[in-house]
């Protein structure tokens, strides 16, 4: 059961980042499409079949978790206009991607750790 | 995040489906690897260190980097530029989308669609609120000149 789950994720939440991805295309201008590349895409899918399969209580802390998450992804996502800017999109990206990790543990470390 | 000016400067939002015609199949499809291997790691890593680690990755930043590779390869390093600015507001409004699934957990399903409302609205507010008060002080300057 949980190897399906797992693929189910994978599946659905592979196709939801495509439908943000395709609606990020057709809006303009591109500041306001920007806000589709940070679209809630794996969360749904995970959050969905998790209450599915494991019921609301896991949902709830996969969701407490990804507070977290959100949190560093403002952090990677305010470097990366930065680093962008001064070096490109691919150096700004990995910057933007360190942050994040960077945050995300510090914050799961000092709040969520078990 | 630009100033309120820029913001204002920027044309009116719109849909264009005409871009649905230059979509390349294979950009597509790295996103979809993108996103699909991201979920698959988020869940094995909440089935081997909890739901809350797991959870944490339901927020990497799996998409932004092609997004603006590609953007910066296609349309130049100004729109990737202004991409990753609204993905700011985007990842603001994710967090509003966690804080009420968290909330509204008990509602089971309604609680996700809550919270995929409270990141458009949250997101399309920080969006529309610089130009909504470049605007208003516009007016008042009018009518107090």
């Amino acid at each position: 059961m949980e190897v399906g789950a797992v693929v189910l994720k994978a599946l659905i939440g592979g196709a939801l980042v495509v439908v943000f991805a395709l609606l990020g295309e057709v809006v303009k201008p591109r500041r306001l499409a920007g806000i589709t590349s940070a679209a809630p895409s794996i969360a749904l899918a995970s959050l969905a079949i998790t209450l599915l399969v494991s019921g609301v209580t896991s949902s709830r802390n996969l969701a407490m978790g990804m507070i977290a998450g959100a949190i560093a992804l403002v952090a990677g996502s305010v470097v990366a206009t930065h680093t962008v800017r001064k070096y490109g999109a691919l150096k700004g990206s990995v910057a933007a991607t360190g942050v994040w990790c960077a945050v995300a543990l510090a914050l799961w470390a000092a709040i969520l750790r078990p | 995040m630009s100033s309120p000016t820029t913001a204002c400067r920027e044309e009116h939002p719109q849909l264009d489906l005409r871009s649905l015609r230059q979509v390349r199949f294979q950009d597509y499809a790295v996103r979809f690897a993108f996103g699909a291997v991201v979920s698959a790691v988020a869940a094995l890593i909440g089935l081997i260190g909890g739901d809350r680690l797991g959870g944490l990755f339901l927020a990497f930043p799996a998409i932004l980097p092609a997004t603006l590779t590609l953007l910066q390869k296609e349309d130049g390093r100004t729109q990737a530029v202004k991409d990753a600015q609204g993905a700011t507001l985007g990842s603001i409004g994710m967090v509003a989308f966690a804080v009420t699934a968290v909330l509204l957990g008990r509602a089971a399903g309604w609680a996700l669609v809550a919270a995929l409302g409270a990141w458009a609205g949250l997101s399309l507010a920080l969006y529309g609120f610089p130009a909504l008060l470049v605007r208003r002080r516009r007016e008042q300057a009018h009518t107090s000149g």
